[in-house]
């Protein structure tokens, strides 16, 4: 169908207002957060789920790709378009539509930002586990299909132990209610199953979600090693310990000193590495809980462990390391956030032969982690209009990628496949563990409309 | 026998195949007993047989430890049982990560045993698990109380590895805690009862044992008086690591109340939580202390509740948390009205409840299954489930044991027929008879 005729249509479906077709609105939904590109033919912003219906039966009538989009901040090009066809933006379905304390659930809508739903979620006293970095603008359908992680998923869990149900429109239009409001439910668990799949097998129009008590009390602390493998040992320590911190994040030097320079925070520029630590829970416990962990950073090299005295501390010492992957975007004018995992036990070794692989490609690069989990963000800036730069943090990357994965961990912790790792599945899964998964979207979306290209070579 | 098996079993090139009367009696599930048992050596033979099996439009029932045979629907009939006995190994264990890797076929018990002496333990407690093995309480996604402080397996569940209807192996996950690479397979395989793959493989993140339990019991004369205290379980900053309700409505007289409360401590503690304990719940209750392995042990107490015999009828109505006690309240009713004797055991901060109740087999049957129905209906007023775990077979003849609406059906029926589409895992058990 000729461009028009598609514009016309999803007009008539969702209004004029609604529908973006201009050159400058189809360059600004060319892009998200990562390097990849792709041009859609029209975004429509749908008002509710009977439009998102309308949409994807108009899609899946021409056999026009439908791209789910929250805020874009997804960095590995999961909603990008990468074979053009509507992206269904959602942000104007933003709606918290209850929060129910006595049985402990939130409904919202997709477009709802993290942090906007924690904000309302803190006037009752309660919270959503699951925060990742970018929480200021990433909804929370665009969290759930990527099953995003944050810094207190060490002790809460990913996304998908906190979504207890779905509301989706199918890519052959139906609107199927899966889950609830309960912890469990008979059958194949396609609540499970939908988190994570990156869009590619529907668009989430509700959620039910798992919301918790925020705990009564916090001790936040900012601890320096001058060694990262130090660091990287005191984190195995920890946890080996028995103690479950409800955060355990890295800084490397590099993102120290830029969000030193950035954003002012009072961080020791002179560490090779910070663990940002916290507990929670009721406030008796929490002494004893920071004595063992500031005993442990000790006995692996600590050189300095400094309390938030207060609120205002703690949400210093959290804008340094929330603000770090901006912070690290004025150095270069590209940036590639990597995302592997390892066992933790394999930190020490990961973060030594990343290095030598950056020195290998002459990358310039920082790193932070989801230490408690082995996550590993090494953050590489360059530009990409460099051509032969841009080859060699390619390979490099590769190479990280490869890394993790020989050492027993995966290419993605939580930023998914996307396009950007598409190359890298096969360091992970053989052709015929790709095609059982396949065999999921081949249900799903058997025409390959919702999110194509995307996940699997 | 058939020589279409006659030539499988030829075929194979493995020493355990069972074709005596007493093996294959002892592998009947319900009326359908098999032509031969196979317990394959490794991964390797299981595989090559469920490819015979596929080429052959062999139908097999997965068999674990048994435990579990007769939980859901009616089975349809199939050839042969495919045991797990064998694989029933600990490939890989690492401590300081939490993670370990187990073939299918160990028992619960036995990782247990082995992961207790560093400390940690497989935080799942379904109830007469001890001898099951670890896959078929993951394919049948048991729980028990500590569905309250940890979840179900899909919350622990990191990877494995199965082998599909055609004789494939493959694997998904990993063994790290954040792995979002491709489709999560481990959440498509808990709970899916063995009807699209044989699981070989699973690991698990493990969480540290507590290094003290605080046990306290509240009683009352009626489970209303208990809802204030579940509130307070709800939403308290405590380590709460499990409430059980029991009690029983006999006539409509609710009979024994009583509320346990678990909490997980550090040793350095104690004091503190009991402080807080007698602030939060109640002035000088008896708080008791423990040792996790003791706990663990006394807690095989509540599994006398999930014996029930040949006329019993064990319900579970998993519900939004506000409704739990509504739905007991309606159950004291229905003793009264319909002069029945149910039990109850619930998680109720978690919103589910275990009721059990006596069936008279020879002439009660239909309106057993319309008094579930009923409370079926009920349910779905509240947002919640009722599905039957155990009862008599023949009830299953005019009961479906497995709440589930049309809609979603027809999505599992989609992802049965992509994965098993020629039924080589026999069916029946599963939601709309899958």
């Amino acid at each position: 169908m000729a461009n028009k005729q598609l514009i016309k249509r999803c007009q008539k479906i969702c209004g004029k207002k609604n529908v973006l077709y201009r050159s400058i609105d189809l360059l600004l939904y060319e892009y998200d957060a990562s390097m990849e590109r792709g041009r859609p033919d029209v975004i429509v912003v749908p008002e509710n789920a009977e439009q998102i219906q309308e949409i994807v039966r108009l899609a899946s009538g021409l056999g026009v790709p439908v791209i789910a989009r929250g805020s874009a901040t997804n960095l590995c090009g999961g909603t990008v378009a990468f074979s053009g066809g509507i992206i269904i933006e959602c942000s104007r379905m933003n709606n918290i539509l209850e929060i129910n304390i006595e049985d402990q659930v939130a409904v919202v809508e997709p477009g709802i930002y993290n942090l906007d739903l924690q904000n309302e979620l803190a006037k009752h006293g309660y919270a959503f586990a699951p925060d990742p970095a970018s929480q200021k603008v990433s909804t929370l359908a665009g969290n759930a299909a990527m099953n995003a992680g944050g810094p207190h998923c060490l002790k809460y869990g990913v996304t998908v132990n906190h979504v207890l149900g779905l509301e989706m429109v199918l890519p052959n239009g139906d609107l199927l209610n899966i889950g609830g409001r309960v912890p469990a439910t008979p059958g194949y668990d396609l609540t499970g199953i939908m988190n994570g799949s990156e869009g590619t097998f529907g668009i989430m129009t509700k959620l039910y979600l798992k919301i918790i008590p925020i705990p009564e009390s916090l001790k936040t602390m900012l601890v320096s090693f001058t060694d990262i493998e130090q660091a990287a040992a005191a984190v195995s320590a920890i946890i080996a310990h028995g103690i479950i911190p409800s955060t355990l994040e890295y800084m490397d030097n590099l993102c120290i000193r830029t969000v030193v320079k950035s954003l002012n925070v009072d961080y020791p520029v002179d560490a090779a590495a910070v663990l940002i630590i916290e507990v929670d829970g009721p406030a008796f416990s929490l002494d004893a809980q920071v004595r063992d962990i500031e005993a442990i950073c000790i006995e692996n090299g600590a050189t300095e462990i400094r309390g938030a005295k207060d609120e205002n501390e703690r949400d210093t010492l959290w804008a340094g390391r929330r603000g770090a992957l901006g912070a690290m975007t004025r150095l270069k004018p590209s940036i590639v956030v990597f995302d592997g995992t390892v066992p933790r036990n394999k930190l020490p070794e990961a973060l030594k032969k990343i290095d030598e692989i950056s020195k290998k490609y002459d990358l310039q690069y920082g790193t932070l982690l989801h230490a408690g989990d082995g996550n590993i963000h090494p953050i590489i800036v360059y530009d990409e209009r460099d051509k032969e730069e841009t080859e060699r943090v390619n390979t490099g990357c590769r190479e990280i990628m490869k890394l993790c994965v020989d050492l027993g961990g995966t290419i993605t912790g939580e930023h998914g496949i996307g396009l950007e790792k598409i190359p890298a599945m096969n360091y992970l899964f053989s052709s015929e563990d790709m095609i059982a998964m396949k065999k999921l979207k081949t249900v799903f979306d058997p025409e390959n409309i919702c999110n194509p290209g995307k996940i699997f070579p | 026998m058939d020589t279409t098996f006659t030539k499988l079993i030829d075929k194979l090139k493995t020493r355990h195949i069972y074709l005596d009367k007493e093996t294959l009696s002892r592998y009947t599930t319900g009326p359908v007993r098999p032509y031969a048992v196979i317990e394959p050596e490794s991964p390797q033979v299981m595989s090559e047989l469920i490819r015979e099996c596929f080429s052959n439009k062999t139908v097999t029932n997965i068999w674990g430890s048994g435990s579990h045979q007769n939980f859901g629907g009616l089975i349809q009939p199939y050839d042969i049982t495919l045991s797990t006995r064998y694989l029933n190994g600990i490939i890989d264990y690492e401590p300081d990560n939490l993670t370990v890797t187990v073939q299918s076929g160990i028992s619960l018990e036995n990782i247990q045993s082995r992961v207790i002496t560093d400390n940690l333990f497989l935080p799942i407690n379904p109830p007469n698990s001890a001898t099951a093995t670890i896959g078929g309480l993951l394919a049948a996604n048991m729980f028990g109380s500590f569905i309250h402080s940890y979840g179900t397996f899909r919350d622990f569940v990191l990877g494995g590895s199965a082998i599909l209807a055609d004789g494939q192996q493959i694997k998904f996950g990993g063994k790290t805690v954040k792995n979002v690479a491709g489709y999560d397979m481990a959440k498509l395989f808990t709970g899916s009862m063995g009807t699209i793959g044989l699981l070989t493989e699973l690991t698990f993140k493990l969480s540290p044992v507590p290094e003290k339990i605080l046990s306290l019991h509240v009683r009352a004369e009626n489970h209303a008086n208990l809802e204030p205290v579940v509130d307070k379980i709800k939403h308290t900053s405590l380590p709460v690591l499990s409430s059980v309700l029991s009690l029983e409505f006999k006539e409509g007289a609710a009979l024994h109340p009583a509320l346990s409360i678990v909490f997980q401590v550090r040793a350095n503690e104690v004091k503190n939580v009991e402080l807080e304990i007698n602030k939060s719940f109640a002035q000088d209750v008896s708080v008791i202390e423990y040792d996790f392995e003791f706990y663990s042990k006394k807690s095989k107490e509540y599994d006398a509740f999930f014996d029930v015999e040949e006329s019993g009828v064990l319900c579970e109505w998993i519900a939004p948390k506000s409704q739990i006690f509504g739905i007991m309240s309606f159950l004291q009713k229905e003793s009264e009205v319909k002069n029945r004797h149910i039990k109850i055991l619930s998680y109720p901060a978690q919103g589910i409840i275990y009721c059990k109740f006596t069936a008279d087999e020879k002439s009660d049957l239909p309106a057993t299954a319309a008094q579930l129905a009923a409370w079926r209906q009920n349910t779905k007023f509240t947002g919640g489930f009722l599905n039957i775990k155990r009862c008599p077979d023949r009830l299953k003849e005019h009961f479906d044991v497995w709440d589930m609406d049309k809609d979603q059906l027809k999505w599992h029926k989609k992802i049965k027929n992509e994965f098993d589409p020629i039924g080589v895992f026999t069916g029946g058990r599963f939601v709309g008879g899958l």
